[in-house]
């Protein structure tokens, strides 16, 4: 019997395949597309304050050496001069800065613009950062002239052999580790577990999609830089 | 220290990957330099206590370097601590504290430029052909009748008519050499010369001559205005180039005559009054920085190398580049650019402030100095401001009064070494800048930041001493009672404002002179219901009567307004409201939240050590980053939760994965 009801089933669902005008059917309310929700952390919300922005300055410089650099000004600057986005005074007032003159207080709380310029100089910097630790299995130090206002030691932020090969949950995890305590001041380890994986993700996404330009960077190369810019745009780096 | 995996990634994993991955882990991290000794395995909280110290106190994030120290066994917190209260951060944390509160640095759309002190710059056609620029000052008394009080050419002789709009300089006659060398002479400036003090001159700049960070002239001040040829001495009016440091009271004489002297037909203005007290004291000395010299005498100049004079253009444009903002702890993020003159004196008015703040935050000196404290520092540009500028600065209005000259100033210009001005380098400490100086009170910074008496008692009211005007619910009906001390609807907030007002009666509202004119003046009486125009932007013709005028502001307190703002500063520091007021900010700063009623233990006993260390911020600070508040603080919880534990996780925005 199993089979005859198997056979029927067969012949009608072959059957509702032939060639025949659509049904008219009326419309019907849908149910609502499912939302791609993106991975989170579970928290407890704390309260926590912004990071002053002269701090965010002073550990930019510290961490990746060549923040007043001219070259990194000069593109904000152009950028400026075209129309096209704010110049390197603009970005500083963005980040919070108070004006003293103006009666502008200092910015206690994120902004739009703030976090588009926090998120313009993180990609800046960590681009730079990428492209001068990444590259050399033995980095020269910079030369005293690029050295801006903190020294620069070789490897400072990427201070990891890189792995130019397909990089495993295993190789990545330690050199994690290492921007992540760089920028948000502690261990993976006590970070939430999902943070690895999600950061990895990233990692492969970026290196997998990466198409390489004459004078772009290696696909491992800006796959760190990604993971890099994500750590700088992190809460927990803008926060304490 | 040697990363270790949380349980629950172990678990995830699985052990034996995790073993694997610890292998890799252990080989591939870094090898922490101070790695030397035991490791301790330290808690999220802990870390997160750290990072904000490292925030607060070293005024940046926390390095591998640092962390691999804080991860050592033998790491100690207090003495960690100790390190970073004597470090740059922890000034620079506790300077911007301060300057948040007060936003001493003056609104840049004012305008600085005493006569006395400022050489405009006229474009002219020498006799060859080529253009130059002629320096002068607006109101120089001269000889010569026909450029009295005007430019020492006359329209004539070079096309510039000040009574017309500026001639295209294509158009402009050539100056015949005569004229010339008649009306000008040539000189080597400090801004071109470092040693300009010399016989001869020869250190140029951009030649033998780098000059320091903070001195930049601008291009147009070094060359010719065919923008190329290099200067290498400008062209000055006679009268304005000459270098005496003294000179005698005088008068044309061409008024009081009968019938006048004809007018010189060169000229296209009046020809200037007589100033009536040189008039009185015709031939007596008269310093050659004060305004007097300038209205009244034909013999003093801008100084040897024109120091005691700034250059101008005549449009105003900018002078010298200076940064358009000064963050402070972030000396160089705003690169020097093209600023007008009265933003470089802005500039180092600001920067006196950050460095009075510097010293009593990185000597641990009682906060109370503040607001007391006679010291000061200068540098070059603020030396030429103190010693020529600021005397420049009075008297015009107040001469009729009585009042010729600045006789008692808040700086005593002879207490200020004797800086070259393109010295912006070298800071010097100077002890005592006279007795009406009070901190910060008395710097331009705070002066010209607040301008208005009432503007100067708002910021000590809210920025000194935390509070707030906060109006009654009374309708301000209207009135026409002056006293705004009872008049309803503004009483509930100038009865508090007005006396600490009148502290400021004596110092001139936009400037810091201080006026020496009495309280009470017989001379600018009211008569029949009106005051003299020469009185009434001193004396307030409301409170004043048919015996004499009130100075403005002495209404709310004459004991206040004889005593100024040395009282003030002596009345700041021995209010509790004062240091209490210094020891919320910080507090509230370093905890992330204001203290309020339930803090009432940590503030007494905050206050307690605070008081014990002779109110010195440094030991204050100490107290509570050590205070177990700090520590709570940076887990989100003001206070010990029920459960005992305050740990929770911080949020997760979209920007982060």
């Amino acid at each position: 019997m199993s089979a005859r009801v198997a056979a029927s089933l067969l012949v009608l669902a072959l059957a509702s395949c032939q060639a025949s005008p659509p049904e008219v059917v009326a419309p019907r309310a849908l149910p609502p597309p499912a939302i791609a929700e993106a991975p989170r952390e579970s928290f407890v919300a704390r309260e926590t304050r912004l990071v002053p922005a002269e701090v965010l300055i002073h550990s930019y410089t510290q961490i990746f050496g060549d923040l007043m650099l001219p070259e990194v000004r000069a593109p904000y600057d152009e950028a400026a001069r075209r129309g096209a986005y704010f110049g390197w005074d603009q970005h500083l007032a963005a980040l919070g800065l108070p004006d003293y003159a103006r009666d502008l207080g200092r910015a206690t709380q994120t902004n739009t613009i703030m976090a588009a310029a926090f998120e313009r100089l993180g990609v800046i910097l960590c681009d730079r950062a990428a492209g001068r630790d990444l590259y050399s299995r033995s980095p020269k130090p910079l030369p005293p002239a690029a050295r801006g206002l903190a020294f620069v030691e070789p490897r400072t932020v990427f201070a990891f052999e890189p792995r130019p090969a397909p990089l495993s949950e295993a190789d990545f995890g330690p050199r994690f580790d290492v921007l992540h305590r760089t920028f948000l001041g502690y261990p993976m380890r006590l970070a939430p577990p999902e943070r690895l994986h999600e950061f990895f993700a990233v990692y492969k996404k970026v290196e997998s999609r990466h198409v390489v330009l004459k004078q772009g960077h290696a696909a491992h190369v800006s796959a760190w830089s990604a993971v890099c810019q994500g750590l700088v745009r992190h809460p927990e780096f803008h926060h304490y | 220290m040697r990363p270790t995996f949380p349980q629950n990634f172990a678990d995830r994993i699985g052990r034996p990957t995790a073993a694997v991955f610890g292998a890799l882990l252990a080989l591939v991290a870094p090898r922490p330099a101070l790695a030397e000794g035991p490791q301790k395995d330290r808690t999220l909280e802990e870390y997160r206590t750290y990072r904000a110290l490292f925030i607060d106190l070293v005024g940046r994030m926390p390095l591998q370097a640092d962390l691999e120290r804080f991860e050592r066994s033998d790491f100690d917190m207090g003495q960690f601590v100790e390190e970073t209260l004597r470090g740059p951060g922890y000034v620079e944390r506790m300077t911007r504290m301060t300057m948040d509160a007060l936003r001493l640095e003056a609104n840049p759309l004012q305008l600085y430029t005493p006569a006395p002190a400022t050489l405009f710059a006229e474009t002219v056609r020498q006799p060859d052909g080529k253009l130059t620029r002629v320096f002068y000052r607006k109101g120089q008394r001269r000889l010569r009748a026909a450029t009295d009080a005007e430019f020492c050419l006359t329209p004539g002789e070079s096309g510039v008519d000040k009574s017309k709009p500026p001639a295209d300089v294509a158009t402009l006659p050539r100056v015949p050499q005569a004229a010339l060398d008649g009306a000008t002479v040539l000189v080597k400036p400090w801004w071109l010369y470092r040693d300009y003090r010399t016989p001869q001159p020869s250190e140029r700049l951009g030649k033998a001559w780098s000059p320091a960070r903070g001195f930049y002239p601008v291009k147009e001040l070094t060359v010719e205005p065919d923008g190329e040829t290099e200067l290498v001495s400008v062209r000055v009016c006679r009268e304005e180039a000459q270098s005496n440091g003294e000179g005698k009271l005088w008068v044309s004489e061409r008024y009081g005559k009968k019938p006048l002297p004809p007018r010189a037909p060169e000229r296209t203005t009046p020809p200037p009054y007589d100033d009536a007290w040189a008039g009185a004291n015709r031939g007596q000395p008269i310093a050659c920085s004060t305004q007097l010299a300038l209205r009244a005498s034909v013999d003093c100049g801008c100084g040897v190398g024109l120091e005691r004079c700034l250059p101008q253009f005549i449009d105003y444009s900018p002078m010298f580049k200076v940064p358009a903002r000064d963050p402070v702890g972030l000396e160089g993020a705003y690169p020097p650019g093209p600023n007008k003159l009265t933003n470089y004196q802005i500039w180092w008015w600001h920067n006196e402030a950050l460095k009075l703040l510097d010293y009593v935050y990185g000597q641990d000196r009682d906060v109370r100095e503040l607001v007391t404290g006679r010291y000061t520092f200068v540098n070059g540009p603020l030396a030429q401001f103190y010693r020529y500028v600021e005397p420049a600065a009075c008297c015009e209005g107040e001469r009729p009064l009585g009042m010729p000259f600045e006789s008692t100033p808040l700086v005593l210009p002879d207490a200020i070494p004797d800086l070259m001005p393109h010295e912006a380098a070298p800071w010097v400490f100077v002890k005592d800048r006279g007795p009406r100086a009070a901190g910060l009170l008395t710097t331009p910074a705070f002066l010209q930041k607040f301008t208005s008496r009432r503007a100067r008692a708002a910021a000590i009211h809210t920025g000194l001493l935390c509070k707030n005007f906060i109006a009654d619910t009374s309708n301000a009906a209207p009135s026409k009672d002056p006293d705004l001390m009872t008049r309803p609807g503004c009483a509930s907030c100038h009865t508090t404002l007005e006396p600490l007002a009148a502290y400021f009666t004596r110092i001139k509202e936009g400037s810091s002179t201080f006026l020496s004119l009495p309280a009470e003046n017989p001379t600018c009486k009211v008569v029949g219901g009106r005051m003299s125009p020469a009185c009434t932007t001193f004396y307030d013709p409301s409170f004043s009567n048919g015996d004499r005028g009130l100075l403005r502001g002495a209404y709310a307190s004459r004991d206040h307004t004889e005593a100024g703002p040395v009282a003030l500063g002596a009345e700041l520091a021995a209010s509790p409201d004062y240091v209490g007021c210094a020891l919320d900010r910080v507090a509230s700063s370093l905890l992330g939240r204001p203290l309020d009623a339930d803090d009432g233990e940590l503030r007494a006993r905050l206050l307690a050590r605070f008081a014990e260390s002779g109110y010195r911020m440094r030991p204050l600070v100490r107290a509570i980053v050590l205070d177990a508040a700090y520590a709570r603080a940076q887990l989100g919880a003001s206070r010990p939760s029920a459960t005992g534990s305050t740990f929770v996780h911080p949020p997760m925005g979209d920007a982060g994965p």
